[in-house]
């Protein structure tokens, strides 16, 4: 354990509490389960602030939307009744799909996987291929989408803390898919994808695409998600958005696969989620 | 320095720990010897233990997480006199060799038998997986677990 210089501990029962302790120290830190800080902190870290029993462990159901609570471990979505089905079913979907170990994953908490930002988070990719909310605790603006979020430093830089994240239910909506390449389905994914796409009569209204595994940072594919907005899927689409993935795609070395697969498995996984809701739509 | 008050295997220990000791270092030195120490990355899983029921790599635990809690160990499966049945199941199956992960591959598959209400060989594959085991590949001991549940 890299810690050498951790001499505080706390554990507040108030996200007031929380930040208050992380405003006013310097080389404190969040924790959910600590199952990154704990094993590669360094000497940075003076304090830590366990988030366990602020209050923030819930799975909400609501009306028109899903509230998930920063502190709700990926066993709690694993488990949850409210994951087991459409359309919220990816969730389970995606974190099945990063290969942790219940070990891991009766620890690791939303939040968590949310501020490590990891660019091979299938889980993560599901969240902003359906465009989730971060809600910001003592953060005064409006909450932000993850993926502004994860691409916004000097945010994730500012000390508040990440409540929890808010997913609206899609009332149109047609899929939220995840597909995935790996050694063994158990393994983590050499390349995944997760897609959203919504349609407006036979016109694709909206769209995300959201590559995990390709490099630090997660890849969302805005080129190819314009290329299909306001159109008719058809097979010459398909191909087109296929073909543009696999030329912007810049894969980073990765000593499980290289580059080059992974530019064609991108372009793969593209064609098959989008002939699979061709196919569901009875489409040519 | 901080005070704490752990239950392990329903044991009350009030003791001062360093701040940044983790849960393994703890156990290990309060004598719960079968917590054995692997990676210390949370990848491999013979530091299992069970946190108020949850189980958790005690090696990228702090103790101080675990301050209020309850801590089960391999050790609160059996008593002073008897093995458990699932433990005899692992020694007439044969599924231990080098030993070092045993104690780990007990006690999850221990909490899963506890938890499932109805056990299936898939789930209960799922429940060990987070414990590396170089010896056995896993046959004996899911051969031992099945055995004890009657699961063929």
């Amino acid at each position: 354990m890299g810690l050498t210089k951790l001499t505080d501990y706390y554990r507040p029962k108030k996200l007031t509490e929380a930040t208050r302790l992380l405003k006013e120290n310097d080389g404190f830190f969040p924790i959910g389960g600590g199952t990154w800080l704990i094993p590669y902190g360094g000497s940075e870290v003076k304090g830590i602030v366990d988030l366990s029993e602020s209050g923030i462990k819930e799975i909400r159901l609501e009306e028109t939307s899903m509230y998930i609570g920063a502190s709700t471990t990926l066993n709690d979505l694993l488990t949850a009744p409210e994951t087991s089905s459409h359309p919220y079913e990816f969730i389970r979907e995606t974190i099945i799909s990063e290969g942790s170990t219940r070990l891991i994953n009766s620890a690791s908490t939303v939040g968590g996987r949310i501020a490590l930002g990891r660019g091979d988070s299938s889980f993560l990719a599901g969240l902003i291929a359906v465009d989730a909310t971060v809600i910001l605790f003592g953060k005064m603006s409006e909450d932000v989408t993850l993926w502004d979020y994860l691409n916004n430093s000097e945010l994730q830089n500012e000390k508040h803390i990440i409540s929890g994240i808010e997913i609206s239910t899609p009332t149109n909506i047609h899929s939220v898919i995840f597909e995935s390449i790996s050694y063994i389905p158990s393994s983590p994914p050499l390349i995944s994808l997760a897609l959203y796409l919504t349609f407006s009569v036979n016109l694709i209204d909206s769209v995300r695409i959201v590559l995990s595994s390709i490099g630090e940072k997660l890849i969302r594919l805005e080129e190819a998600e314009a290329m299909l907005l306001g159109k008719e899927l058809d097979d010459k689409l398909i191909k087109s958005v296929s073909g543009l993935a696999v030329k912007i795609v810049d894969p980073a070395f990765d000593p499980k696969g290289s580059s080059e697969y992974k530019k064609a498995m991108a372009g793969v996984l593209i064609e098959r989620v989008l002939n699979k809701i061709k196919d569901n739509r009875g489409g040519s | 320095m901080r005070n704490i008050s752990v239950f392990v295997n329903d044991k009350k220990i009030r003791t001062e720990v360093p701040i940044s000791q983790t849960l393994l270092d703890f156990l290990r030195s309060n004598g719960i010897t079968s917590v054995k120490r692997g990676c210390e990355s949370g990848e491999c899983g013979a530091c299992a233990v069970l946190i108020d029921d949850e189980p958790r790599a005690s090696c990228i635990t702090l103790t101080l997480q675990a301050d209020g809690k309850e801590i089960k160990t391999v050790e609160a499966l059996s008593t002073r006199q008897d093995l458990s049945e699932l433990q005899k199941r692992f020694i007439e199956v044969g599924a231990i060799q080098c030993g070092y992960c045993t104690p780990a591959l007990l006690l999850l598959a221990g909490h899963y038998l506890n938890t499932a209400v109805s056990p299936l060989e898939k789930d209960l594959r799922e429940a060990i997986s987070g414990v590396l085991c170089r010896c056995t590949g896993y046959v004996k001991p899911v051969e031992a677990i099945k055995k004890e549940i009657r699961l063929d």
